[in-house]
């Protein structure tokens, strides 16, 4: 394991992240209290700090090479690489799977994997989805919630993003798992074990970048407090992957994350007639 | 926080449309100029026609800026429960707040979602909308449509969830879930930051959204 250096450097900034210092301030008042219970961000200060640093790095690295590696590739290609990269991920989807007791989801990926490596030129070709096996994605995190783990206090992991306790310690147990991940057993690269999980991570972020320069552009543009938007939509779409155990996207039309109670709102808002609000015209 | 306009983007979003920005610009966008929807209608049908009208009357190259807005401000209001969603995203604060407030709270945010989500479809690359299913009792006030938008320049499929609600002879969208994400929780989350900030006074929250109302204003009109 050669990649010991990095992996203490990963670590270490983990277990930082969840000893320092820079909580916020708990409130007294009950309802303040309730939310702030709700918000699960005691470590807000430190986390908007990393946030910071995190766009920082995003608008001054990783965005531009994003936009450079779209511009200079055609879309068949970075397609191709897509598929490889989504085929590298079958494994460790397929054992999280499996340890959630999904054997359905663990058919359908082993198939995928076996089906896209062997017919589809070793990943490059996604014939899997064509010939009608659904993809999942399932990670270590999602494994723990189904086991019953709760999500505990977000977390801005440094360069990795929004996060949290649980789905943190899943992200570095899940990496551990992945025979092709920067953690894990990276024998499998042969002669290029030290640089190979790396060119993987790298490309793979690379990749994920290039497909959301306008999401994000729109995002930061529209919000007034870019970490609270991504905070909540973060914890949604955990939420949502946990709560769909098959999936959200094409092959999860037949479950449904739970929808906003607007019932208990109008209920109570007609308890309050003095203070309605404007009717529409 | 860093808000960059510049001709690259102009440029990149002219030639194709990322996934979740397509699913944003369908959550907040798509919607049909018809007035109030015939009781007998199903909420699918609702949210398709919702879908082919935003299409066509937002999407044609011919239309200026200025006009896209109008006509997007025009299918906002006769097809979403604007005030709804507001007291829903004020939260418990919108409880303290004066009737003046409130609608100033309701103009804002209807300017905000005009001057975020319109100029979104001067972008169209031929993206289709499907209603997959439909959930909930007839009887229900609260149903949701599942929907997919197949974008095909990025190669994928943006799942859309609509929360509707009918009201005697009217449906009106209330929240639209992108790929599980619903737009209102996270406004709601994103205004409560805010708020909490400045002691829960809405006064404070509204001179930001004054704020940014302006700014978008000006970046369209530099554009």
């Amino acid at each position: 394991m050669q990649a010991t250096p990095v992996r203490a450097a990963i670590l270490l900034s983990l277990s930082a992240m969840l000893s320092l210092g820079g909580c916020a301030t708990r409130p007294t008042d009950p309802e303040e209290l309730a939310a702030y219970r709700e918000l699960n961000d005691p470590f807000e200060p430190l986390n908007r700090a990393v946030f910071q640093f995190n766009e920082v790095v995003d608008v001054a690295l990783l965005r531009p090479i994003a936009i450079g590696y779209r511009a200079v590739t055609p879309r068949g290609v970075r397609t191709g690489i897509r598929n490889f990269l989504d085929n590298l991920q079958e494994p460790v989807i397929l054992l999280n799977s499996l340890l959630q007791g999904e054997w359905v989801r663990a058919r359908d990926t082993s198939g995928r994997f076996l089906t896209n490596t062997v017919l589809g030129l070793g990943g490059l070709i996604d014939v899997a989805t064509e010939a009608g096996i659904p993809k999942h994605t399932e990670d270590f995190g999602q494994t723990l919630a189904v086991w019953g783990v709760q999500p505990g206090p977000y977390v801005v992991i440094p360069f990795l993003g929004p996060s949290g306790v649980r789905d943190g310690v899943g992200l570095g147990v899940n990496s551990l798992m992945d025979p092709f991940g920067v953690l894990g057993g990276n024998e499998i690269y042969g002669d290029y074990a030290d640089e190979g999980p790396w060119v993987r991570l790298a490309v793979d972020t690379i990749d994920w970048r290039s497909r959301n320069i306008e999401t994000i552009d729109e995002l930061r543009r529209a919000s007034l407090d870019f970490y609270a938007t991504v905070r909540s939509a973060y914890r949604q779409r955990r939420a949502a992957e946990i709560a769909n155990g098959r999936g959200l996207g094409t092959g999860g039309l037949e479950t449904m994350p739970p929808m906003i109670d607007f019932d208990s709102m109008d209920r109570e808002q007609s308890r309050e007639p003095t203070n309605a609000p404007p009717q529409q015209p | 926080m860093r808000r960059r306009n510049n001709r690259d983007d102009r440029t990149m979003l002219a030639r194709r449309s990322a996934l979740l920005m397509l699913g944003l610009v369908a959550s907040l966008a798509l919607a049909p100029v018809a007035p109030a929807a015939a009781p007998s209608e199903s909420i699918s049908r609702f949210i398709e026609t919702l879908g082919d009208e935003a299409i066509r009357q937002l999407s044609p190259d011919g239309i200026t800026p200025d006009e896209r807005e109008r006509r997007f401000r025009e299918l906002l209001r006769a097809n979403f429960d604007l005030p709804r969603i507001s007291r829903f995203v004020l939260g418990r604060y919108g409880r303290q707040a004066t009737e003046a407030e409130l609608r100033e709270f309701q103009a804002l945010y209807e300017d905000l979602m005009v001057l975020t989500y319109a100029r979104l479809f001067a972008t169209y690359a031929g993206e289709t909308f499907a209603v997959r299913r439909a959930v909930g009792e007839p009887n229900e006030r609260y149903r949701v449509v599942m929907t997919e938008v197949n974008l095909p320049n990025a190669g994928d499929k943006v799942r859309l969830d609509w929360q509707v609600l009918t009201e005697g002879n009217r449906h009106a969208v209330v929240d639209v879930r992108v790929e599980g994400v619903s737009m209102a929780i996270a406004q709601r989350d994103e205004y409560a930051a805010i708020l909490e900030r400045n002691g829960g006074k809405i006064a404070a929250l509204l001179a930001e959204l004054r704020t940014q109302v302006a700014k978008l204003k000006r970046q369209r009109a530099g554009s």
